[in-house]
């Protein structure tokens, strides 16, 4: 999957506008990186990657780079 | 009313509110990040011990504080107006992180349609308050269009019936089991 296929899944789950997310944005800064975009996520990551996050590797992560590097199969 | 039970998961606890929780449950109505969305309570420790004594008094209506596992308190949640198998659902404010937020959400409408007995959630979210219109989303609730309330604010109403909610819940709930069991 290219980088621009995991921001659009990434804008997506966050319901943002096409073209808004950038790798290198702190997700600590993105309202919409909230409880239902966490779970939402880890939905998306399960059904495109076949892939389970621990909801303790989520709290680790701290750009939407980093959610970009979980956005690959085991 | 006073659910006399705790009502436990793997990551939270609803308890029913009593006075010893005044301070706290004041306190995250007048948290800024919390009223941006939710009216601020602007009232004294004394009203507020008052006003947690009418809700345990009252018959049609339940109001928890939501407890992490190490005794910490994180938010509130509430179900109120119950009118035969209809209640309303509000009163939610809670810190923590997202997955004691969704477990919070997950038990709170068990307790509704499983121990209750109801058969919907109604509820209202302010038209722009979009985490608030996803997150009832995600548990289900189909929303009206917007319409201006006696505020002069424009909300969107919602229902949560027992059915959508079961579907959404045993989703969130299968989410929620592969991503904390597996810790």
């Amino acid at each position: 999957m290219t980088n621009e296929e995991k921001l659009e899944l990434l804008e997506e789950v966050m319901e943002m506008d096409p073209g808004t997310l950038k790798p290198e944005m702190a997700l600590e800064n993105l309202e919409e990186w909230n409880s239902i975009a966490v779970i939402s996520f880890i939905a998306m990551v399960d059904d495109e990657f076949d892939k389970v996050i621990k909801s303790a590797v989520i709290k680790e992560q701290k750009t939407v780079a980093d959610l970009m590097a979980l956005m690959e199969e085991e | 009313m006073v659910y006399e039970k705790v009502i436990s998961g793997k990551l939270v606890d609803l308890k029913a509110a009593d006075i010893d929780d005044a301070e706290f449950t004041l306190s995250i109505r007048q948290d800024p990040e919390m009223t941006k969305h939710l009216p601020r309570l602007d009232i004294t420790m004394d009203q507020q011990k008052e006003w947690i004594k009418r809700q345990r008094e009252e018959e049609n209506g339940y109001f928890f504080v939501v407890w992490d596992k190490q005794g910490n308190r994180l938010g509130t949640m509430s179900v109120y107006d119950i009118n035969g198998d209809t209640g309303e659902g509000g009163r939610l404010a809670l810190y923590g992180d997202p997955m004691q937020k969704i477990e919070a959400g997950l038990l709170m409408l068990e307790f509704d349609f499983d121990v209750l007995r109801l058969e919907h959630i109604i509820g209202w979210v302010e038209a722009d308050n979009k985490p608030a219109l996803r997150w009832n989303k995600m548990f289900g609730a189909i929303f009206n269009e917007p319409e201006i309330d006696k505020r002069g604010k424009m909300i969107q109403r919602f229902t949560i019936t027992k059915d959508d909610a079961r579907v959404a819940c045993k989703k969130i709930r299968g989410i929620l089991q592969k991503t904390v069991a597996s810790e």
